[in-house]
Formats: structure tokens, sequence, C-alpha cells
């Protein structure tokens, strides 16, 4: 793409990367942000990381350009200069980009190549430890749900991403994953000298999750950047509480957490809350290395 | 698919009523299960001698049906991507010819951008993420 873009920008032609929801979360430890701040966070890591010259969008938190444009994680478009799309592709390909320009402005001779270019991709940086704690193996497939983190006083270093498994999707019982995941984009680290990370659930009437409160584990390694996680079973009764008042009904979960940031030089306990609805969130993203399908994780 | 959906509910609508003694149907349902007992119990529990011959329609209706669905199945491609196999994303490709749609979106500053704004040239948007 960025050989197109050498080529093509003097031609008049302009180039964006749409920043969106992450498709895969948990890659190299990023996850999703709750807020415009933090993905633009996310904008200034991809252009550190991948070098490039091209010029970044942000998606709003409400994911309306990823919408309007089809939901795909990476597609492509070309827009004339009346604004109508003419060129339209599930997946970008640099190869036919070229050829479609090519036809449009002009064929570019010689064509840059990527040895060309001058990018000097950097790998994602996680100064704290991580593979300290043993991840959750799941036998499911597993949805996203939604979460939405209630008004705090700090930012959400640690964000929490829940899912259900496909007994709790197909028959109102099965279980829940709680995973507690530091922002690595937010610089800090467990601080495993205090006490570790609990929660507490509270449920509305039809929605049994139990146990409804959890302690992570002691850790004897004074820091490190590993996901909490936790599997609840989960309840549903639609006799009580129909599908059309889910969207009304969250689970409330509150979490205490000791979080260190070692350039700002603190660390301090922080509590923090969250809805969480049983509804599909499809711009959750799947998780790989479980496998994925769909928002979830799999086994 | 579409179109072998519409043969498989037509079967289903017009030809229900003359299988519904010999089996249960699955009712409002166009599931696998549905169409596999249509055609068991066509052939295996007849009530009549001509049991083959009052079903022959239902049975070429099928059989059409499955021949349909081989067909559609094709994977047709609006324009060649990057991957082969997998998602089409054909909700990216039927926006061909379609307007950009105005949204309200942000700089890599912060600053808000609308997508109105991005005419008078050619442009080329790329979706994206760390993931």
């Amino acid at each position: 793409m960025e050989t197109v873009a050498v080529d093509y920008v003097p031609r008049g032609v302009k180039f964006y990367y749409i920043y969106k929801a992450l498709a895969h979360p948990e890659n190299n430890g990023y996850i999703q942000p709750f807020t415009l701040a933090e993905r633009l966070l996310h904008v200034q890591e991809a252009k550190r990381t991948l070098g490039s010259g091209i010029e970044w969008i942000c998606d709003n938190m409400d994911n309306g350009l990823k919408a309007a444009l089809g939901g795909a994680p990476n597609s492509e478009f070309i827009i004339d200069p009346a604004g109508k799309i003419i060129g339209a592709r599930g997946w970008s390909n640099a190869t036919s980009l070229r050829t479609d320009l090519e036809s449009l402005v002009g064929k570019v001779s010689p064509a840059t190549i990527v040895a060309d270019l001058n990018m000097k991709p950097v790998a994602s940086k996680r100064p704290t430890a991580t593979g300290v704690v043993p991840r959750i193996q799941i036998n499911s497939v597993m949805r996203a749900v939604q979460v939405k983190p209630l008004v705090s006083d700090e930012p959400y270093y640690v964000k929490l991403r829940a899912e259900v498994d496909e007994s709790f999707m197909s028959e109102g019982l099965g279980m829940a994953y709680l995973g507690f995941h530091l922002d690595p984009l937010l610089h800090v680290h467990w601080n495993n000298l205090a006490a570790p990370i609990q929660f507490r659930v509270q449920c509305p009437v039809g929605i049994t999750m139990g146990p409804g409160a959890g302690r992570g584990p002691e850790i004897k390694v004074e820091a490190d950047g590993d996901p909490r996680e936790f599997l609840v079973g989960l309840e549903w009764d639609a006799a009580i509480l129909p599908a059309n008042r889910l969207a009304d009904s969250p689970i409330i979960i509150e979490v205490d957490y000791f979080a260190c940031h070692d350039d700002l030089g603190w660390c301090k306990p922080i509590r923090q809350q969250y809805e969480v609805r049983l509804l599909v969130d499809r711009n959750a993203g799947s998780v790989r290395g479980r496998g994925g399908f769909g928002g979830g994780r799999r086994r | 698919m579409a179109l072998g959906q519409f043969f498989f509910r037509w079967v289903f609508h017009h030809k229900a009523k003359n299988v519904c003694d010999t089996f249960d149907l699955y009712k409002g349902s166009y599931t696998i299960r549905a169409l596999q007992k249509i055609t068991i119990s066509s052939i295996t529990t007849p009530k009549e001698s001509s049991v083959f011959t009052r079903h022959r329609s239902s049975l070429l209706a099928l059989s059409l049906f499955w021949l349909l669905i081989v067909i559609d199945i094709t994977p047709i491609l609006a324009q060649p991507g990057g991957r082969t196999g997998g998602a089409q994303f054909s909700q990216v490709t039927r926006l061909l010819n379609a307007t950009l749609p105005t949204v309200n979106v942000f700089d890599a500053q912060g600053n808000p951008l609308s997508t109105a704004s991005l005419r008078d040239s050619y442009t080329v948007l790329v979706f994206g993420c760390l993931t």
C-alpha cells in the first residue's frame, strides 16, 4: 500500500487508513479502547509500529464509518472527486489498487517497490513480564457481549472483556468469561505486592451469575502484565426477564485492583464499575490463539 | 442461496399437505432436517403403491433445489481481493457506485472531520487496526 501511495500522492490521489475497532483483540496484548482518546493512542501506536507515511482517520466510538462501509476488517475503497464509490474491495489489495489507479490517473513507471521505501516498522513494546499467569482454556465457541465502563475518576487501566459460551447462547444456561486485561498503551502493571484483583457482581432479577465474586491469584512475581481471567456460571430465566428487556437490565460488575505506573512513579488502589448486557457486541472482535468465531474465542 | 431457498419454500408450502399424512412437518422451519424427512418419508413409508407417482413432482422440485444449491454457491467476486477463499464481504462490494456516506470521524490528532470533506480528488480509504 505504501508503494502505491508514494507513486500516486504526487498525482493528486489522497490516501487514508481508517482506524477502527480491533478485529482481534489481545494480539500483541492490544485490547479494545473504551474512549476516543484511547483509540487515538492506538492510532499513534499504529503510526509508530508500522512506520507508514499514510495519514490516519479515526472512526468514532460508535464505529459509524465501519458500519456505513460494510463492516469488514480490511476493506478498501476508491472515491472519485464527486464522492462516489468507484472501487470497493472486501480485502485491501495493493496490486489491484495500483491497476485501478492506473486506469484513473495513469501509469507510474517504474513503480516504487517495497525495497525503495525507508519504512522502519517497530515491534510493539511490553516492558512488563507476561506469561506469568496461565491463561484460561475454553472448550467452546464464545461470543463477546456488551460491556460499558461507568464513569470513573481514573482511566480504565484494566479493561473488562465479557463473553458467553454456546451453551448459554442456545439454552440460557452456561458459562461466562470475565477477563480483566491491562491496557498496554496506558503503561501500568499489576502490583503483586498488594492484594490481588477482586470483583463483585450484582445481577438483575432473572439473571444469575455464580460465583458472585472472585479474587485473582496470589502471584510471587512482583509485577506482571497478564490478564486476570475468570469463568463463572450464568443463567438467564426468560420467563422472568424477557429478551426485549435485556438491554435495560445490565449486570453490574465492580472491580478493585492495584496498579502501578513505573514512569510516573505511582501505585494506587482503583475501584471501577461496568455494566454488562447480555447482548452480542458486534464490534468486539474475535480473540485469536484459541480460535475464534464471530466475536468470541474457541479452543 | 436465495433461489435455492425459494424452491425449497415452494416445495414446503405447496407439497406439504400432500405429504403431511406420511410424516410430521417442522412448522415454519426450513432446516435440513425437514428436507431429509420429506425425502425419507416419501420413499420408505408408502401409504399407497403410487407414492412415488404422488410425490414425483416433489422429488423433481427437490432435485432442482439441490442443483440450484450447487450452482448458487459458486463464488462470484465483485472485484478480486488480496486473499483467496474466506469471506468475500458482499456488504462491501455492493457499495459500488453509491455515494460515500457522510459520517463524523476524527483525524489522528482528534480533530473532528466529516467524510463529506473527502472530495475534489480521487481518495483511497483502507480500514485497519493494530491487530
